[in-house]
């Protein structure tokens, strides 16, 4: 039987060939990604928890799928992210339910990280709780939402978000930016209220 | 061990699940290209054929006819091949952008290059006269399909207007000449005022058009202009092996890009 500890070094590119020659490798994927993959998908979704598990599945399986899909120019994580993101948004349309951030155990002190993390309203860092921000980001675009989650709950960069929502690069630019200002005008609004 | 991750591998052994052939994504990718290409080319071809109707018609003319230059204009549309190639833009565009790195190109810079490429394409596809030969094959094959010939011909059976087209018979003194127009009419055509347009060749069996009006002498016209029948603006069709063709491919003058930048057609 493989061990986590047998995949340590290796990269995902070196697993996922590993992982065609040899099913077991697959286990060593799974683990690696697991964790970081149910929270963006609770982050971006309304689901409960058991239902993000299922997704959760479905998208290792499309994954182990689609390994020979996988294309090497690409980081491994902007696929499997991909493949989350799609998997989700086609369950939340199948029940027609827009998706809305619901914070996981440790997500308060990340969105306190939405504040600090970029200039996007310093100002807000002292002023206001993660519970206002999560509350003005659920009321964001769906469009804007998830360029702010990826951007600064996932810490990925513009490269891997453009590869992720298949946009291009300047595209995701002027989403981030437009989003931190609905995100602020969001706030103050709630601020008014 | 990882509970969740024995429970995936468990579900993928248990449904056999295998990563899918290699072959599967490449003919997909494939496929895409294939596609896009074709799309661009039938495309290309609608653009060709939208280029010739432009070239061919003769835009100053609805003055003449009575028209207004609008409704001249929404009677000479290429509204089938306007249609095409918004359909063929499309499809191209839609597949481009499925293709591996389709989503890095920015829409707009997409849409600028692809109409720069359906463009250039087109214009060759005009230029080298496969344009023509496709609006008259769809005139003949395709039912309701009104190609330039078909509006010309209606254009220019207007004596009363000041629009005659026909072939030259006999030519007279100067520029005078006798025409055979395309209701089988005969007309002595007094020329010799008239204004010849680039591309004219006064000679018995070629076929212009005359811009003028009916004489008080009956079957007499008085040309004040006279153009060639064709825009001049493709290559020479060897097929036709007329006379003057002949003649035009023995002196090494199969057609040539006039002053104006247009092809020059020698066997019209």
């Amino acid at each position: 039987m493989l061990n986590v500890e047998d995949c340590v070094d290796r990269s995902d590119n070196e697993l996922v060939k590993l992982s065609l020659e040899n099913q077991k490798y697959f286990y060593c994927i799974i683990s690696r990604y697991e964790k970081v993959i149910l929270y963006y998908i609770l982050r971006i979704s309304s689901f409960p928890r058991e239902d993000a598990e299922d997704i959760l599945q479905d998208v290792f399986i499309s994954v182990y799928k689609n390994l020979n899909e996988f294309d090497n120019s690409l980081k491994f994580s902007s696929w499997i992210y991909r493949i989350a993101h799609n998997k989700t948004i086609s369950a939340w349309r199948k029940i027609k339910v827009r998706p809305r951030a619901i914070p996981t155990d440790e997500e308060d002190n990340l969105f306190d990280f939405i504040a600090s993390g970029e200039n996007i309203v310093l100002e807000l860092e002292n002023k206001h709780t993660a519970q206002e921000l999560r509350k003005s980001l659920e009321k964001l675009d769906e469009k804007y939402k998830e360029v702010l989650v990826l951007k600064f709950l996932e810490d990925k960069d513009y490269k891997e978000i453009s590869d992720i929502l298949k946009k291009p690069l300047g595209t995701i630019a002027t989403l981030i930016n437009r989003a931190k200002k609905k995100l602020k005008d969001e706030i103050m609004k709630n601020e008014k209220i | 061990m990882n509970n969740k991750a024995n429970q995936i591998l468990k579900k993928i052994a248990e449904k056999n699940i295998k990563p899918q052939s290699k072959w599967i994504f490449l003919i997909k990718d494939y496929l895409i290209w294939v596609l896009c290409g074709f799309a661009i080319l039938i495309g290309a071809l609608a653009m060709g054929v939208i280029i010739f109707i432009v070239n061919d018609n003769d835009w100053d003319i609805y003055w003449y006819l009575q028209k207004s230059f609008w409704t001249y204009l929404f009677i000479l549309m290429p509204y089938f091949w306007i249609i095409i190639l918004s359909l063929c833009s499309f499809l191209a565009y839609l597949n481009y952008k499925h293709t591996r790195k389709g989503y890095l190109l920015n829409r707009y810079i997409l849409i600028f290059v692809s109409i720069f490429i359906v463009f250039i394409l087109g214009w060759t596809i005009f230029a080298i006269g496969i344009s023509e030969k496709i609006d008259k094959a769809f005139g003949q094959k395709i039912p309701y399909y009104k190609n330039t010939e078909m509006h010309k011909v209606s254009f220019w059976s207007n004596p009363e207007k000041g629009l005659i087209a026909g072939k030259i018979i006999k030519m007279g003194d100067g520029h005078n000449f006798y025409l055979i127009d395309l209701e089988d009419k005969k007309w002595n055509v007094m020329g010799n005022e008239a204004n010849l347009k680039r591309g004219v060749n006064m000679k018995v069996g070629e076929r212009v058009k005359v811009i003028g009006g009916i004489n008080e002498i009956k079957n007499v016209f008085n040309a004040r202009e006279i153009r060639p029948w064709g825009c001049g603006c493709s290559l020479c069709k060897k097929n036709n092996n007329t006379e003057e063709c002949n003649q035009a491919l023995n002196e090494n003058k199969t057609g040539g890009i006039v002053s104006d930048g247009r092809m020059m057609n020698y066997c019209n």
